[in-house]
């Protein structure tokens, strides 16, 4: 075995590690179809086996994003798949799936503002997961969905504000 | 100067850290005089948190990968099975090698390293002795700060920061073999403080995203040595053993910029040649500031170093190369201080570690390899001129200085408070005692004002306590819950 396919072998794994869950939700957001999603990310991970670590190494999540995003746009023009995130249309859908019901134990605070994200328009949504639940910045955002920064910002400074509107509403959820 | 409009997207640019610092600075001028500006960040701000801490609640899908790809968990790769089987093979044959490396291997080393280490005497080196360089007029990215990009010794990719930025929001250590260059911001603020004592008074738990541990540590003030001669920063080190993991070391980086002074003590002829072409405000300006463009590097060698994390810094990381490779001024009299947790290779005896004791030097006495280098490059206000300063910290640093400093044992206080409070997943054996006493340790200090400060945060931590009682540490070392 040699040293550097060592290497790569522990750069797979450590990557499958840290990201495979993250993107797995990621992509169940995108699709709503979870064995399709899964599908994507193993087949996602097995590309990234046959990527030399230098083009890659240091910005592997944002590759890996930006790989699997690619791949359920694919899915979905192909197949015809409701759009959760699509581009261009996105802003006039309305909401089709729910987001996974917070476990009891959550805060009161957190169950709110998680019933109020899918009201959002669907590319707020993904851009306010993408930095909040991922931590991408601004920069790595705009590389995976192929938005200007500018527009990335506009889009979290418009959620957050809907956000902050709702949460404060006394009838708010 | 006309309000900021509440559509600005630049409130949350500025808000989440996301606005390049010389934006950043511009538009600190426009807030300080409008109050309603710095409501709507304040909200901002909460609204994030809120959403952050919210979000990372959400239950992850279930693992479906198991390591290495097995060929029968889809269609897809039942497919890839039948072309390719050549990847597999030395995956797997990888696989078995990982398992000797680690259950063999590797202990068969540690076992080594102890023996070698019992009774071995501690070997006296010279280092952390701050090496000073000019630059010289041929450093083009010296004489042109704004678009320079930082010197570094190891050859530079164009990924060398984005690195840190997409790996550490995992909270998680990086290896210095994929991510030998760690660099961090001077600009460091210092609301979470005041934001994080605000939540705790009033009886609240603050939230995750509040809670910023690089703003935490330095709201203290340090006694750092002032900077000698010309220069306008001094650079200081400590490393000692890390007081919430076992085998794991703690490295303090302190810079303290000159103090601000009416008459420029040190009016270097260079420097009055281009004080003249300045307007009044710009040279009050730069009175005010100890030095501008102000870069750290921190070098870690792979043979010496497995792992390490910088500590806080999580929403300034992520901001990537953009912040990172901006420019940074640090006002006169102001200091920073950055915490490095690293993993030592081959891993410390635990028996040394355990007993407090500092880490014993790598067995061979003649090796003096650093582990890591931190090197500093600044400019002097009004100077074109840059300076640099290159430490170099060898295993042996911690034995010339067995015991930490005050400063020391309050900065590793204030972080663990943070881990803490975080319920950050590589907290370790934090406790609130541990808290408190390495608090306490480090409240003796000449500073007045410091030590007063100082106590104030001992009382804190007591707050603290009654409302998170939680005092059954994370299991040590544990990855990030991703």
């Amino acid at each position: 075995m040699s040293p550097l396919h060592d290497e790569h072998d522990a750069f797979v794994r450590e990557a499958i590690r840290l990201h495979e869950r993250s993107l797995l939700r990621y992509v169940i957001h995108l699709l709503g179809d979870h064995d399709r999603a899964r599908d994507i990310v193993q087949d996602t991970f097995v590309k990234l086996c046959r990527q030399p670590i230098t083009e890659i190494d240091g910005h592997v999540a944002e590759w890996l994003f930006t790989v699997v995003r690619r791949a359920a746009l694919d899915v979905i023009r192909k197949e015809g798949r409701m759009s959760q995130f699509a581009e261009g249309q996105a802003e006039r859908l309305v909401a089709a799936e729910p987001t996974p019901a917070a476990t009891a134990e959550a805060r009161e605070s957190c169950t709110q503002v998680l019933s109020l994200l899918p009201r959002l328009p669907h590319n707020q949504q993904e851009v306010v997961r993408l930095k909040f639940q991922e931590g991408f910045s601004y920069k790595e955002i705009s590389a995976i969905t192929h938005l200007s920064m500018g527009n990335v910002g506009f889009l979290l400074h418009t959620a957050l504000a809907t956000l902050r509107r709702e949460m404060t509403r006394p009838s708010a959820v | 100067m006309p309000k900021i409009d509440q559509n600005d997207p630049r409130l949350t640019a500025y808000a989440l850290d996301e606005m390049p610092a010389a934006e950043r600075a511009e538009f600190e001028k426009h807030l300080s005089d409008d109050p309603a500006a710095r409501d709507a960040i304040a909200e901002i701000r909460r609204t994030a948190g809120a959403l952050a801490d919210a979000l990372a609640a959400e239950p992850l899908p279930e693992r479906s990968i198991s390591y290495p790809l097995a060929p029968h968990q889809s269609h897809w790769l039942r497919q890839l099975w039948a072309e390719s089987w050549t990847i597999w093979v030395p995956l797997g044959a990888a696989a078995v090698f990982a398992v000797f490396f680690w259950r063999v291997y590797l202990p068969a080393q540690q076992r080594q390293h102890e023996l070698a280490s019992r009774g071995t005497a501690v070997p006296s080196h010279p280092s952390g002795v701050p090496i000073e360089v000019a630059f010289t007029e041929s450093d083009s990215s010296a004489a042109q700060p704004a678009a320079s990009k930082p010197r570094t010794d190891s050859p530079e990719t164009p990924t060398g920061i984005e690195t840190a930025s997409t790996t550490l929001k995992t909270a998680y250590f990086l290896t210095a073999r994929q991510n030998p260059t760690s660099r961090f911001a001077v600009n460091v603020g210092s609301a979470a403080y005041a934001d994080v004592r605000r939540s705790l008074e009033a009886g609240e738990r603050p939230s995750t995203g509040m809670v910023r541990i690089e703003e935490l540590v330095n709201s203290f003030r340090y006694s750092y040595p002032q900077p000698s001669g010309d220069a306008s920063l001094a650079l200081s080190t400590e490393m000692h053993a890390a007081p919430w993991a076992d085998g794991h070391l703690l490295v303090r980086i302190g810079l303290q910029g000159r103090a601000a002074s009416v008459s420029d003590p040190t009016p270097a002829a260079t420097r009055d040649a281009a004080r003249e072409h300045l307007t009044a405000s710009a040279a009050r300006d730069i009175r005010a500031l100890a030095a501008r463009d102000v870069k750290v590097q921190v070098d870690f060698n792979p043979e010496k170093v497995l792992a390490y994390r910088l500590i806080g810094y999580e929403n300034r990381l992520l901001k990537g190369v953009a912040e990172a490779a901006t420019n940074d001024d640090l006002a006169a009299g102001r200091s920073v201080t950055a915490l490095y947790e690293i993993v030592p290779l081959p891993p410390l005896p635990r028996s040394a570690v355990a007993a407090k004791t500092p880490p014993p030097p790598t067995p061979d006495p003649s090796d003096t390899a650093e582990w890591l280098t931190v090197k500093l490059r600044y400019s002097e206000p009004g100077v074109a001129q840059g300076r640099s300063v290159i430490v170099p910290l060898h295993a042996n640093v911690a034995a010339e200085t067995p015991t930490p400093s005050a400063d020391f044992k309050f900065a590793a206080a204030v972080a663990g408070f943070g881990l803490i409070l975080q319920d950050n997943p590589n907290r370790g054996t934090a406790t609130w005692d541990m808290v408190e006493e390495l608090a306490k340790a480090g409240i003796a200090t000449e500073d007045t004002t410091a030590s007063e400060q100082r106590r104030d945060f001992v009382s804190l931590v007591k707050k603290a306590r009654e409302i998170e009682p939680a005092e059954t540490p994370a299991a040590t070392g544990k990855p990030a819950a991703q």
